[in-house]
């Protein structure tokens, strides 16, 4: 008869990681010590799961208060204003927020996408066009593109395809004021009616679904890149509508990018933030509608 | 537009975390600090249940938390944050318990160890108090320990806790499951059953007694 099972071997074996069985199997005492071991196991999980937390000392949050305070304040490469930065700061020459703007003519803006419609100051046409969104996307889309005939076309919302990986906060870092001053990769795919309704994708950033060569039409071009579906003004639109501050019908997106979230593909939503040196950044996947914005990730950083 | 829109409320607690550390690497001096506002509970609760020591502890957790805030551009989110910051936490903690051997004439705290069973209880007592139960954890070995704090009493899954600990499942698996057992018997409830064969904290001696009276049988 092989050995009997120590306590630590009867433990492993509770949780599948020993190799005992064929002791066990032949071994009534093990057995029994096995059986009393689990149920013995069972209490103590219990008590340790009712510990109450051992309270933090009083001083404690100041100290570590106190020392990223004392790491900070040498650093000469972050100066970061202890006020909100005002929009005419130097830090965001590139970059300002939409009020700083004002007024802005209304039709100097580039409507090529229904959404842009509504962020104009609250415009009957874009309420009654985003009311229904959803509910008949062709007339929709023609109204949008339509309305992009009629703007002003030389000021651009940046739409990029910058390859970020908003999962990845050094990647969003980085990359995002390429994607805030329009320096990063056009989105290609954002161009015209014509791309939205079925050529071939151009370039994706790396980890997006591939696209299938030759492809057309547009649902091929859904099946090869998810995102495509937030390229159409209306559903776009209606993705916008869920993130704008209903409270603040001015605000639009400072910049849209055809990006990922790990592997998913993901458009990341620019906006301002109250915080007039920060933006405020919604990443969401390609299902995201008015009634549920699939949102994966909200950032707010400092304006690049 | 009745639409309320998401915000930080929506994303999952490591979308938040991600935010906050993405929001710190850009620059905005408030982020850490909301971050660690978030999970220095926690942190603290390991470091000083790890060290058994509140100096100590405190020492740690403000080390660990200096060095995250230095390292956030390291953090490549391969991990939840929470993971990341428990790393390092525990990882300071473990540079201080291998000091405080290095100094044997600072003692770890040993009550309750596995070689002084607790009386057996009676059916009526059978819960423990509180402080009776982190005794007996303070006498555990450290890797045992911290995969039980990890795991059983902050209810974090083995497989963050391996990512913790950079160790595999498995073996998450066998500490906490060994450390169990350990308290099983510091605590008194491998004793009170009467069918139950006597089990020596360590070692095998009083097991070589149980295979001497299990000998006769075929």
């Amino acid at each position: 008869m092989s050995e009997h099972l120590d306590l630590d071997a009867l433990a492993d074996h509770l949780v599948g990681e020993g190799n005992g069985t064929e002791h066990l199997s032949t071994c009534a005492a093990c057995h029994d010590r096995l059986a009393a071991l689990s149920a013995a196991q069972l209490t103590v999980s219990a008590s340790l799961a009712a510990l109450p937390p051992p309270p933090l000392p009083p001083e404690l949050a100041s100290r570590i208060t106190a020392a990223l305070a004392a790491e900070r304040s040498p650093a000469p490469s972050q100066p970061a204003p202890a006020e909100p930065a005002p929009a005419s700061s130097a830090r965001s020459a590139t970059v300002t927020p939409l009020a700083a703007r004002r007024p802005a003519p209304r039709r100097t803006w580039p409507l090529s996408v229904a959404a842009a419609v509504v962020l104009v100051s609250g415009a009957g046409l874009g309420y009654t066009l985003l009311a229904d969104a959803g509910n008949d996307r062709a007339e929709q889309a023609t109204a949008a593109d339509s309305a992009a005939g009629a703007a002003a076309p030389q000021v651009a919302l940046p739409r990029s395809a910058s390859g970020i990986d908003y999962a990845d906060p050094g990647s969003v870092t980085t990359g995002l004021p390429s994607v805030l001053d329009g320096s990063a990769q056009r989105d290609a795919q954002s161009g015209t009616a014509d791309a939205q309704r079925g050529a071939p994708p151009g370039p994706l950033p790396s980890g997006s679904t591939l696209s299938i060569p030759g492809a057309s039409g547009p649902e091929a071009a859904l099946a090869a890149d998810p995102l495509a579906r937030l390229r159409d003004p209306a559903a776009l639109a209606s993705c916008l509508l869920a993130l704008l501050p209903p409270e603040d019908p001015d605000v639009r997106p400072l910049a849209l990018d055809y990006a990922r979230f790990g592997p998913t593909p993901a458009l990341a939503v620019v906006l301002p933030d109250p915080d007039p040196a920060k933006v405020s950044v919604f990443v969401v996947g390609p299902g995201c509608t008015k009634d549920n914005d699939a949102t994966l990730q909200f950032i707010r950083l400092a304006r690049p | 537009m009745s639409e309320v829109p998401q915000g930080e409320g929506t994303p999952s607690p490591d979308a938040r975390d991600r935010g906050l550390l993405a929001a710190h690497l850009a620059g905005d001096d408030q982020a850490f600090g909301a971050l660690v506002g978030l999970h220095r509970d926690r942190l603290w609760a390991v470091a000083v249940r790890t060290l058994g020591d509140r100096e100590e502890a405190a020492d740690a957790v403000q080390d660990a938390l200096l060095s995250a805030y230095r390292a956030a551009g390291s953090f490549r989110g391969e991990a939840k944050v929470t993971t990341w910051l428990h790393r390092i936490v525990v990882n300071a903690c473990l540079d201080r318990v291998r000091r405080q051997q290095a100094r044997p004439t600072v003692p770890l705290p040993q009550a309750g160890t596995g070689a002084e069973p607790a009386e057996p209880r009676d059916m009526v007592g059978e819960r423990e108090t509180a402080l009776e139960v982190e005794a007996a954890l303070a006498g555990l070995a450290h890797d045992q320990r911290i995969a039980i704090l990890l795991v059983d009493i902050h209810g974090m899954s083995v497989e963050d806790a391996a990512a913790v600990l950079e160790v595999p499942t498995g073996t998450v698996k066998s500490r906490c499951s060994r450390g169990r057992a350990r308290l099983a018997v510091s605590l008194g409830h491998l004793r009170n059953r009467p069918d139950a064969v006597p089990v020596p904290p360590a070692g095998t001696d009083v097991m070589r007694a149980a295979d001497d009276q299990a000998g006769g049988q075929p």
